[in-house]
């Protein structure tokens, strides 16, 4: 299904994070891993990656640097820091309480607006 | 590498918008690889090289507004809050001279010299600022030599004063920026590329040695010294931290000891200068009892026979001293606070650097600048046995103003690109470390040993 993209412009930069919590990954790679593993529903395109990671390591959440790739070409791979650890579980948390609160109003409101 | 058409026309629109070019070649190295990965992944799919490959630009998104958001993260940038601390030191320095100047003999002919110095160095710390520091680490060598050999030329141009070439100080005090080339360039280089690095601080210790100036020396020890610390600290030499340690400050501590028997005699007098009340100690008592007199604000309760403060050269040596009694102790608090703000605020940023050649030169400067700061507070504070150089742009004197504003402009110009720049490569060397090796159970990856031709 296709999504509407301004749904995924905010939760961008947590899904990269969440990316490279477990391995160290190039520009490319990324891309294809949450295609992969949001079926296809998060297409990311190069254009919007790159300025974000080039952001999120100048802001000190990631290191970069380039080693080989498994097709033998150098790549420039990107890696979790300690305070990239720390803003994922800021966003996570953020995500959570933004997730919970969409899907409580979508189920008709809980326990709001009944008392009326 | 030949680019396809499609590929160079569409990096050529992504770096049109990136206006500091220096950082083409890498940008474009990654979009080349990401686009030449995504092609493939095409022609896995069954596509043909043509349509895979004009697909692949087309998967990449909007050229101008990838290049323009580039752009935002790449500029250059001037650091406002350096320059606006150095110009309130310049200002305060101007003010208080205001004061002193008229006391002094042909004290505001050099009150209005030193105003026009001071445009000067405005002028030569922004010309600085656009150079680029990374020279430094490209030809260290080259340009610690030419920095010796300005120091040498020095001498023979240099006026005497009490027995001192009274110019080569200021050179001196450029070289710890220099040094910090020298030992970026000794990066991984172990416990030889240590030894080197003390074998390059002997010129400037030699020169200081021929001025001959104590304080420049030390200055400059203490500053190069630290930086080295750090250095090792950060594993830059890849070698035993405690060895090093040991390889740095044996020598170090054995030199100053060495130095402090040698003026063992100017130490007990600066201790307790009464011993030698109208010899050695006579400036240091003047010192003493000027401050005695100082108030928290306000003037000082002098008799009115001493009213009229005799210290020596209160424009130049003497100065906060001075203010101190003119203006009370606040005047202290006030020059001190903004020195804390200037270095405090140097470290920040310093720490900000990406690159280890932007953190070892403006850690450099940061240290130089400081330690003037130390020494002539303590001298000005009643102990007097280092003669302090000057305030760093507060104080009476040309040169050193300059070589000041120098060593600013050289900040500078390390914080308007070091955020984001990459460590240069040391010219005329070829990489003798593989790209990725074990080094004493370590995995050392050299990301300098890899070359890119790319749009160049």
């Amino acid at each position: 299904m296709k999504v509407d993209k301004s749904l995924l412009a905010g939760s961008t930069t947590l899904l990269l994070l969440k990316l490279l919590e477990e391995k160290d990954m190039y520009g490319y790679q990324m891309i294809e891993e949450l295609a992969r593993r949001s079926n296809d529903t998060f297409t990311l395109k190069a254009g919007t990656l790159y300025p974000l990671l080039h952001q999120l390591e100048q802001q000190g959440m990631v290191n970069v640097y380039e080693a080989q790739a498994e097709n033998q070409r150098v790549r420039k791979y990107y890696s979790l820091t300690s305070k990239g650890r720390g803003l994922l579980n800021e966003k996570e948390a953020e995500w959570k309480t933004f997730s919970s609160a969409v899907n409580q109003v979508l189920r008709g409101g809980a326990s709001y607006g009944t008392a009326f | 590498m030949a680019q396809p058409f499609k590929v160079r026309d569409y990096l050529e629109q992504v770096l049109q918008q990136v206006r500091y070019r220096k950082i083409h070649p890498e940008l474009a190295r990654e979009l080349e690889a990401h686009i030449e990965d995504q092609k493939e992944a095409y022609m896995a799919e069954g596509l043909d090289e043509e349509t895979a490959l004009s697909d692949a630009v087309r998967q990449m998104g909007d050229p101008v507004t990838v290049g323009t958001q580039l752009d935002r993260l790449y500029r250059p940038r001037l650091e406002g809050s350096m320059v606006v601390l150095v110009i309130l030191l310049l200002l305060s320095g101007m003010v208080l001279r205001l004061f002193t100047s008229p006391h002094v003999s042909d004290g505001l002919e050099y009150y209005y010299k030193q105003m026009a110095v001071t445009l000067l160095g405005v002028g030569l710390m922004f010309f600085i600022y656009t150079l680029d520091y990374s020279i430094l680490g490209r030809y260290p060598r080259r340009i610690f030599f030419a920095l010796g050999a300005v120091g040498v030329l020095v001498f023979l141009v240099s006026p005497l004063a009490n027995g001192q070439y009274c110019y080569v100080p200021h050179v001196l005090i450029l070289f710890p920026a220099a040094f910090a080339g020298i030992v970026y360039s000794m990066r991984g280089r172990g416990y030889g590329g240590l030894a080197v690095c003390g074998l390059y601080f002997l010129m400037p210790v030699i020169l200081a040695f021929m001025a001959p100036s104590l304080t420049a020396l030390l200055i400059v020890s203490f500053s190069c010294l630290i930086l080295l610390t750090a250095a090792v600290a950060q594993g830059h030499f890849n070698v035993r931290k405690p060895v090093a340690y040991l390889m740095m400050y044996l020598p170090a501590v054995m030199a100053f000891a060495l130095l402090l028997l040698l003026m063992r005699h100017r130490l007990a007098v600066a201790l307790s200068p009464e011993t030698d009340a109208l010899g050695m100690g006579y400036q240091e008592l003047l010192v003493r009892k000027v401050l005695s007199s100082a108030q928290w604000i306000g003037r000082g309760n002098l008799p009115p026979a001493t009213q009229h403060v005799e210290l020596p050269g209160i424009s130049n040596d003497f100065l906060i001293t001075y203010a101190i009694y003119r203006f009370g102790w606040i005047a202290l608090f006030v020059i001190v606070l903004l020195f804390a703000c200037f270095v405090g605020k140097a470290i920040i940023l310093c720490l900000k650097q990406k690159s280890v050649l932007a953190r070892l030169v403006s850690f450099s400067v940061v240290l130089t600048v400081a330690f003037q700061v130390v020494f002539y507070l303590v001298s000005n504070l009643g102990f007097t046995l280092f003669v302090p150089l000057t305030l760093p742009f507060v104080s009476e004197g040309n040169g050193a103003l300059l070589a000041n504003l120098c060593l600013m402009g050289i900040l500078l110009s390390v914080f308007r690109t070091g955020r984001f720049m990459r460590d240069p490569r040391p010219a005329g060397k070829t990489m003798a470390s593989p790209f990725i090796h074990f080094e004493d159970g370590r995995l050392i990856i050299d990301f300098r040993s890899r070359r890119t031709d790319l749009l160049s």
